[in-house]
């Protein structure tokens, strides 16, 4: 048979070249436009059940807050919808004087009930991030002023205040559309759904449109009150991922890619800029410690087993597969922070002093499982399956018969949760900027404590310097007690502190300012 | 007068149910279609149960879930404090009515996360189809006719590597080629960048901007569905290419082609009158299951591409353990299969008028 080829072949050709000459490659977006590139973690632009990264990076540019950070920083809050804030000397009166200027984006004055309200709101929806308002009561003397009070001694609430889940929204508008601050109001409020359609705060962005999966666009607040005005027309926060992000950067098609590890931010090229900063996420390695809690061996509660995983473990191996800009963590307080201790005072690695300490233990050849997040898990760019194989291989060298048992997040995260992990590798990323996200989350008998099995009463002396560093007042005092409560830990609890990575953002070269926040990770609102 | 028979319900029941005209088999197809999608119901609730997972852990942060007062409330509202029978049985009169329950993770009704997610899933997947369809029936004919020759030789080569290649391999290589080097197609998304999508009448960008005349985002949303649709098709193409070439070669060793050739019929003729219409029965079954899974969705490609479709849907409420959303994924799922392979058989006896169902 001769089937005409050359015809068959001619129709192909044809057909290609119409196919390419019609879809031309579009031009790329026009300057005024941002276009930020993230693997989206986010459920909603409703800042009272929204608390995760993606969704941070956007409230926070939608949303003002009571007082806010500058750039990067997270150490020192300042003015935000309230100009003027007075602590009383215990540290239990917090009065914020609002920002007589401060506007909604529909020109509505923002005023003392729309804060009540809203940090209201917050507390009683019982989203995730409710518990930030726990033990804190807030009033309104007068339009222009709102008080938080709480029972006991918290510093913190000057950080507090500062995260994007207590941005303040107009409440006439959210009432309007089914919002309430009622006590009930997990069951009563309705503006979930409308806040994914309008947003109703007063920053210097405004929603323009909200999908869950592709991308989130924010219009400029022609009406923004604020001195720095809105650095762009557009914002568009897309989903995608990390390997296209790298790509998309480099090309020119978006100005910032958030998720790029070290390894992937090398090699660029020259046309953008590599920010690093120093993440907020501190990895940790830990011993499960109360065998009552689940069906582990009670191995892990013996001081001289905790001894040699914490000598063991080669930090400087570990900090250099985090890559670039990475440092080992001297203690579970990310070095940003009050009281975080320096590199002089972290672990060493000492062998000799492990496998005596092994061979005290105990343990011989009883297997040890080490759970994680599995399936390929990792952030800043560190995957916790390589990381646990590094862990391993140590504990290896050491005597160990330690096996790996990772999981998709969601099996493995419920048992790190409910105390059924042997041994576990995790990380903690800060709910508030404050070191005593730390203490209250890291000492006996408190939430991460619980999860090691460290019951209350299990180390006075750690409890003692949370009770103390909880109430004090002083900033240099409190961070005498939190450096204190850390170098207390490294000799005694069963968390072992690894590594803090580097938070790597890569940027278009026109775009300015742009800083990592431990936070809300890319600080939209000042950009330029 | 002859008095014409009036016929008794429960006879034109019957007659309707066991008789071998086609309306009868449709029936009778639908009926067992839904008693499938019940049993699909069943098992995909029971594996997800069967899960050693905590949807609550995985939806709550740290410190929420550390709250006894969000947890429950959180259960409260996705009717997580209830009995397991008791929450299949709920979901199965809730979806008597048309309601797949709440989505853990979209927090609105499954049904309009699946309004939303399907068309762009569906709008990918026909180009998908239309390619692997004549691109994989043309180069099954020419491998076949051409047996053993250069073309053949190179045909199977490039249809064996489309049916060996991860999908995400091949969406990532083709996404680095096509748009990163040779800059010949856009990014990734339905759009650019903030681009207005078009008002929604079907949710396919294409169709629905042509409906109001925008040919500019038209062009534009064809040309971003193109590399993304061309990704998904090389497995169904090297799949139907090769079933084709199988299938017109053992009918092209029949007696009658042979007779057909000695008689001095065009080879087109012959391929076209003797060889394509019976070849088609095969092919079809094979195109079938090959576009069903089209349908259903790739999460691997849609990821790849920030496709904002059903296999992003699915993979974000498989690891969120969103029942509600595994649920609903299921279902769609479960009802393309029944739906095509319905088709399917309706083709076969249009093609094949002799074929009657045996009781």
């Amino acid at each position: 048979m001769k089937l005409n080829l050359r015809k068959v072949a001619c129709i192909a050709v044809s057909t290609a070249v119409a196919i390419t000459g019609f879809v031309a490659a579009p031009a790329l977006a026009a300057p005024k436009n941002l276009t930020v590139e993230t693997v989206f973690q986010l459920t909603s632009t409703d800042p009272a059940r929204s608390f995760e990264q993606t969704g941070n990076m956007i409230n926070r540019a939608l949303y003002e807050t009571l007082l806010t950070y500058k750039g990067g920083d997270a150490s020192t809050p300042v003015a935000g919808i309230a100009s003027k804030w007075v602590v009383n000397a215990d540290a239990t009166v917090f009065t914020f004087t609002l920002d007589s200027r401060a506007k909604f984006a529909n020109g509505t004055k923002v005023t003392s009930a729309d804060v009540v309200f809203s940090l209201n709101r917050l507390k009683n929806v019982k989203g995730n991030p409710s518990s930030l308002m726990n033990g804190i009561t807030v009033s309104a003397p007068n339009a222009s002023t709102v008080v938080l009070t709480t029972e006991k001694s918290t510093p913190q609430v000057l950080a507090i205040v500062t995260s994007p889940a207590l941005g303040i929204l107009d409440s006439k508008e959210v009432k309007a559309n089914g919002g309430t601050d009622a006590a009930d109001a997990k069951d009563t409020d309705k503006a979930l759904e409308f806040l994914k359609t309008k947003s109703v705060g007063s920053g210097p962005y405004v929603l323009s449109s909200f999908n869950l999966t592709t991308e989130v666009v924010l219009n400029k607040n022609t009406k923004y009150w604020g001195a720095a005005k809105a650095g762009y027309d557009k914002i568009i926060v897309r989903n995608v991922p990390v390997a296209v992000q790298r790509l998309n950067v480099i090309k020119g098609s978006s100005s910032i890619a958030v998720d790029l590890s070290p390894d992937q931010a090398a090699n660029v090229g020259n046309k953008v800029n590599v920010v690093t900063g120093k993440a907020s996420n501190v990895f940790f390695f830990y011993l499960s410690q109360n065998a009552t809690f689940s069906p582990v061996t009670a191995f892990t509660s013996k001081a001289k087993c905790i001894e040699a995983v914490r000598y063991g473990i080669n930090y400087k191996k570990i900090v250099r597969y985090a890559g670039l800009g990475a440092i080992q963590a001297p203690g579970i307080i990310p070095s940003f922070f009050s009281g975080a201790l320096t590199q002089k005072d972290a672990i060493v690695q000492d062998t000799a002093r492990a496998k005596a300490a092994f061979d005290e233990c105990g343990i011989k050849d009883t297997p040890v499982s080490i759970g994680y997040w599995g399936d390929g898990g990792a952030v800043n760019g560190l995957n916790f399956g390589s990381l646990a194989a590094l862990v391993e291989e140590d504990l290896r060298a050491i005597g160990f018969k330690p096996k790996l048992t990772g999981a998709p997040i969601a099996v493995s995260l419920p048992l790190y949760r409910d105390n059924k992990e042997e041994m576990g590798l995790w990380l903690w990323g800060p709910d508030w900027p404050d070191s005593t996200n730390y203490t209250e989350s890291f000492s006996p008998g408190t939430k991460v404590g619980l999860r090691m099995g460290w019951l209350a009463g299990s180390d006075a002396t750690v409890e003692n310097l949370r009770a103390k560093a909880a109430t004090e007042t002083d900033a240099k005092k409190r961070a005498a007690l939190f450096t204190e409560w850390q170098k207390e830990m490294n000799k005694r609890s069963p968390l072992i502190p690894l590594v803090q990575p580097a938070a790597i953002l890569v940027a278009n070269k026109s775009v300015k300012g742009v800083q990592d926040h431990p936070i809300w990770k890319v600080n939209l609102s000042e950009l330029k | 007068m002859e008095m014409e028979p009036v016929l008794d319900s429960k006879v034109a029941k019957k007659r309707l149910l066991s008789g071998t005209g086609f309306v009868p088999f449709i029936v009778r197809r639908l009926l067992t279609s839904v008693l499938l999608v019940l049993g699909v119901t069943l098992i995909s609730f029971t594996i997800t149960q069967l899960v050693p997972g905590d949807p609550v852990a995985a939806n709550l942060g740290q410190s929420a879930y550390s709250d006894p007062e969000i947890v429950a409330a959180f259960e409260k509202e996705f009717g997580l404090d209830q009995p397991v029978p008791i929450q299949y049985f709920k979901y199965l009169g809730n979806l008597l009515q048309g309601d797949l329950g709440i989505s853990l993770s979209s927090k609105r009704p499954v049904i309009e996360d699946l309004r939303e997610y399907f068309p762009a899933t569906f709008e990918i997947a026909i180009v998908a189809v239309f390619l692997s369809f004549f691109v994989g029936l043309l180069l099954g004919i020419i491998s076949a006719v051409t047996r053993d020759r250069l073309p053949d030789q190179i045909i199977r080569v490039f249809s064996l590597t489309g049916v060996s290649m991860p999908a995400f391999w091949t969406a990532l290589t083709a996404f680095y080629i096509f748009f990163f080097v040779l800059g010949w197609a856009p990014g990734t998304g339905r759009l650019e960048p903030g681009g207005e999508p078009p008002p929604k009448v079907t949710g396919l960008f294409t169709i629905d901007a042509l409906i109001v005349g925008d040919f500019a985002t038209f062009k534009q949303a064809f040309a971003y569905l193109l590399l993304p649709a061309m990704v998904l098709a090389i497995y169904a193409i090297g799949v139907l290419t090769r079933f084709t070439r199988a299938s017109i070669l053992e009918i092209l060793g029949n007696d009658y082609v042979k007779s057909a050739r000695a008689k001095g019929l065009p080879e087109y003729l012959i391929i076209r009158r003797h060889v394509l219409r019976p070849a088609l029965l095969s092919i079809i079954t094979v195109a079938g299951v090959a576009f069903a899974s089209l349908l259903a969705g790739s999460v691997l490609v849609e990821n790849v591409f920030s496709w904002p479709g059903l296999g992003q849907y699915a993979y974000r409420a498989a690891v969120g353990l969103d029942l509600p959303g595994i649920m609903g994924v299921s279902m769609v799922v479960a009802t393309v299969y029944i739906l095509m392979n319905l088709i399917v058989d309706i083709l076969y006896r249009v093609i094949d008028p002799q074929m009657k169902e045996t009781e």
